[in-house]
């Protein structure tokens, strides 16, 4: 397999030694503006031709019919400290430069190993052959394809597009109609939540790991 | 806003990862009895008996066990060349490989030793290392599951997968059904005609199955002991913990717990010892079929324990806000199991 220098943003201002930095990205949902239209899954699943059966983001509904129904879109969240690149034993999962959970599809056994890590329900498995084996993991990838050449024909059939290396936002952050989902360097995002929390107070419906799980050690 | 529980069926009814799972722990268990045996026995010729049957049963048992756990995997091919693949060695899978790569071809070759009847002073050697090799076989099948109990940095996402229990658990279990399979061994061989005993009469046949059921009583008490403990820390846990708790003993799991589990490899098999004890002296009779009955019940009890522990992950530690990818019971699936939705 032919390793490809990634594509990875970076961040406008300098860092602190003067160099030009490599962006974080996020993605930030907002629970309070969803408004449940699917767009981002189906943004996702045409940008990358999603295998049937897959969703590599899916709105989730809670308390539906019922007072403080809420919705929330649930992609691949790309934690800092991701517990299915803690867990898998090929180093199939990995963190770019930029932060992104990348899936190397050449190097996964299938061991369905980091779908019990995950708490959000991310890792996917595709039906890899006949008598209903599993395939290889198959995940968000931010569209961020994955380590093969950019913008190959290879990267395309095994991981979909690569917009961030085009020099956009994934499918699902950019269809958005409400902007319910943001994605982007943690610092812009975090502009964001920022100016929306100052807008509605506390509890303003930012919804990730923290709200989640808590602060972690 | 409020916790609601993740509900994921990973596997459904997939037998890999129990069987895995279980016959791994098994091959540990009897490894560790095997060499154990042979390491106090000295050239006692009981034990040593039952150190060449456990030593023959691990065989056939670890390379079930591997290929159980290859053929899992999507790619089975990588899973074999795993020396070359797995690079994470923070991850129990790898070191679980590596473990299950030292461990199989030295209980060919203690095994081998024993068939050939190599001088004892290599196969002390042999079991000098197979005694805690074994223990670190059925400690890893546990710390393969507990390892995503609390991940670097994370909180408890799978809270029935206590890695304060269950590796413990694991090896006990394993040393229960070791002896279980060593005891139906013994007895099976003996029927054939190819008594694994020294002597090879009857009597020396049944006095090491009776050894093998005496020994297991012990382990079978032992590993009671500790899943109470376990139990106990559950029920008084985090929320997490206590919904586990829920589910094991009142929920969707308890029939195969109470019954598959609890019943069939932990009280049947004591009543089943107590009433051969009692019947041997009342009838005066071998009464051999309770030993062979019991010593099923024993295998079949710890592989209940491996589906039960398997079936249990698929309940996550509970989410403030749930994603999901699948339906949330008592949300947009049916109601959480025994919490009345």
């Amino acid at each position: 397999m032919s390793q490809a220098q990634v594509t990875v943003p970076y961040r406008q201002a300098d860092g602190p030694q003067g160099k030009k930095e490599p962006a974080r990205m996020k993605f930030y949902i907002d629970v309070k503006r969803c408004i449940e239209c699917g767009g981002c899954e189906v943004a996702c699943k045409n940008e990358n031709n999603v295998p049937a059966g897959i969703a590599r983001i899916k709105v989730v509904t809670i308390n539906e019919g019922e007072p403080g129904e809420t919705n929330v879109a649930v992609p691949c969240m790309h934690c800092s400290k991701a517990p299915c690149v803690a867990v898998c034993p090929v180093d199939a999962l990995y963190h770019r430069p930029d932060g992104i959970v990348a899936l190397n599809k050449e190097t996964c056994i299938g061991c369905g190993y980091c779908l019990y890590a995950c708490p959000f329900g991310a890792p996917q498995f595709p039906k890899g052959s006949a008598f209903g084996a599993r395939g290889v993991m198959d995940k968000c990838t931010y569209c961020a394809g994955g380590p093969e050449v950019a913008f190959s024909e290879r990267e395309r059939r095994l991981y979909g597009s690569n917009r961030i290396a085009e020099g956009k936002l994934p499918a699902c952050a950019s269809v958005c109609a409400t902007k319910a989902l943001i994605a982007g360097d943690a610092e812009e995002v975090a502009n964001v939540v920022r100016q929306r929390m100052a807008a509605r107070g506390a509890g303003g419906g930012a919804w990730g790991w923290e709200s989640a799980y808590g602060k972690g050690p | 806003m409020e916790s609601i529980v993740l509900w994921q069926h990973k596997w459904g009814l997939t037998f890999h990862i129990p069987w895995y799972l279980f016959l791994g722990g098994l091959a540990g268990g009897t490894m560790t009895i095997a060499a154990l045996a042979d390491l106090l026995a000295g050239t006692r010729e009981r034990p040593q008996s039952f150190a060449r049957a456990a030593a023959y049963i691990t065989v056939p048992t670890i390379i079930l066990g591997g290929l159980s756990l290859t053929f899992h995997l999507g790619k089975p091919e990588r899973g074999f060349a795993f020396p070359l693949f797995f690079t994470n060695y923070q991850s129990w899978m790898t070191i679980g490989g590596w473990i299950i790569g030292v461990f199989a071809p030295l209980s060919l070759a203690y095994a081998a030793a024993w068939y050939f009847n190599v001088g004892r002073r290599v196969r002390v050697v042999m079991a000098a290392v197979g005694v805690p090799l074994g223990v670190l076989m059925s400690l890893y099948t546990g710390f393969l599951l507990s390892a995503t109990w609390a991940v670097p940095g994370g909180r408890w996402y799978v809270p029935l997968w206590d890695s304060r229990y269950l590796p413990v658990l694991f090896v006990l279990s394993g040393l229960s059904t070791g002896l279980g399979a060593c005891g139906l061994g013994v007895l099976v061989a003996g029927r054939l005609g190819r008594p694994s005993s020294g002597s090879g009469t009857p009597e020396e046949t049944w006095a090491v199955a009776r050894l093998a059921s005496a020994a297991d009583v012990a382990a079978i008490l032992v590993e009671g002991a500790w899943v109470y403990l376990f139990l106990a820390s559950l029920g008084v846990g985090t929320l997490g913990q206590q919904l586990a708790f829920t589910l094991l003993t009142k929920g969707e799991l308890a029939p195969w717990f109470w019954w598959g589990f609890v019943a069939t490899g932990l009280a049947a098999p004591l009543l089943g010892s107590g009433m051969h004890a009692i019947g041997e002296r009342i009838f005066h009779s071998r009464l051999g079929w309770i030993l062979y009955v019991k010593f099923v019940l024993v295998l079949v009890g710890g592989l209940m324990l491996r589906y039960v522990i398997v079936w249990g992950g698929d309940l996550k530690a509970p989410l403030t806000f749930p994603p999901s990818m699948w339906p949330i019971p008592g949300v947009s699936g049916p109601p959480f199991p025994g919490l009345g939705g």
